[in-house]
């Protein structure tokens, strides 16, 4: 058997070289779209939130202008500024019994069809928020691009809202002598409350 | 002299780290699309329009004016110092700032107006100087970028001030504490580190 010639080690070397793979900094959901849909998923990925947020909703079509517009303009800056807190690592006590809470308090006072003054509306709500924010704060994973992370959080936190409003409208349906609508939006508060109650409940455990 | 593997060394393919975005149409356009691409400008654009837009056409009108050259002219003259900024956390400042006027419903004098939107232009255009300064035509995609932000400038804000049905305005203001959470989110990020 013949033997092959041998090959420099510099030019067997140089080839390697030329061949290896460079680390890829692509990936699928990466940096820009994967930011976005990680920020626009949060929200939405706990149904404790969701209930919560679709609550304010709910709430605000419930109270009639203006609370329906300015308890979803209070809650995402209230929930920010909770996302900035757990962000900075600043502690917040029984944080997931608040969540819990806000989805039995909110749903409570649709059940009720209570009509709490605005300044009153708005500190509930604003309260709540803050909870919420400061559990998505310390969840939130580094490494994503923040803006659009950020913005994605924004954006489903605010669809959520409007979600709640959508279905709240369902109180101008006046059908019957019993007024449908009406009693058919104060039955979603018991939803609310209902899911509020098992949060609780998992909470206390 | 190894020359073979030398030669295959110096082929070798390496990551790019240039800023602009190549549009293929040449450095006005790679500017241009430097700012289309770049939410983080693309909503201080937004967030200073919308504010314009809701104090009135005079104080659109200076903002149309004075956002687009602030923004041309601090990039231009970061790209001549070699500035490299820094500004995020003004960047951010601003940011929450404009949101909260906006949700508020804040509507500004012109003069006031008109100093916002040459302080946050002076801001993002100094913060984006490093990036033109990577390809060898900085100014020339200055202008690009310059002329996107006074076009985006000059649609929203018109939009923003011919809004008349009561819901629009509402939903211009929810729209700003939109800006306002993305704002102090960003903040939150920044203090971590990772923003």
């Amino acid at each position: 058997m013949n033997s092959l010639p041998p090959v420099p080690t510099t030019r067997v070397l140089g080839l390697a070289l030329w061949l290896s793979p460079l680390t890829v900094l692509a990936h699928v959901e990466g940096d820009a779209a994967g930011g976005f849909l990680s920020g626009f998923s949060h929200p939405i990925s706990g149904l404790d939130h969701v209930l919560a947020m679709v609550a304010v909703g709910l709430w605000g079509a419930q109270l009639g202008a203006p609370a329906i517009w300015l308890l979803p303009v209070a809650f995402p800056i209230m929930m920010a500024f909770g996302g900035l807190l757990g962000l900075s690592g600043v502690e917040l006590p029984a944080v997931e019994l608040g969540i819990a809470l806000s989805a039995v308090i909110l749903g409570a006072l649709i059940l009720g069809a209570i009509r709490l003054p605005l300044a009153a509306a708005l500190v509930v709500v604003g309260l709540f928020a803050v909870f919420h924010g400061h559990a998505h704060g310390t969840e939130m994973t580094p490494g994503q691009s923040a803006i659009l992370y950020s913005i994605g959080f924004v954006i489903a936190t605010g669809l959520l809202h409007a979600v709640g409003i959508g279905i709240g409208l369902i109180e101008r349906w006046h059908l019957g002598p019993w007024d449908a609508g009406r009693l058919a939006l104060r039955g979603t508060g018991s939803i609310v409350m209902a899911g509020g109650l098992f949060f609780l409940w998992s909470a206390l455990a | 002299m190894p020359v073979l593997p030398l030669a295959l060394v110096a082929t070798l393919p390496v990551p790019a780290h240039a800023h602009l975005v190549n549009s293929g149409l040449g450095p006005f356009y790679n500017g241009t699309l430097h700012l289309l691409l770049s939410p983080g400008d693309l909503l201080a654009v937004l967030a200073v329009s919308l504010l314009a837009g809701q104090s009135g056409k005079a104080a659109a009108r200076w903002a149309a004016i004075a956002l687009p050259v602030a923004w041309g002219g601090a990039a231009l003259a970061g790209l001549a110092l070699g500035m490299a900024a820094g500004l995020g956390s003004v960047q951010v400042a601003l940011l929450i700032l404009l949101g909260v006027l906006v949700a508020a419903g804040i509507q500004l004098p012109p003069a006031v107006m008109g100093s916002l939107a040459a302080a946050t232009g002076l801001v993002h255009g100094l913060e984006n100087a490093a990036a033109f300064a990577a390809g060898d035509s900085g100014p020339v995609a200055v202008a690009g970028a310059a002329a996107a932000v006074l076009v985006l400038t000059l649609l929203i804000t018109a939009s923003a001030v011919s809004l008349r049905a009561a819901w629009t305005r509402i939903a211009l203001r929810v729209g700003g504490s939109w800006i306002a959470a993305i704002g102090m989110l960003m903040l939150g990020w920044l203090l971590q580190g990772t923003g």
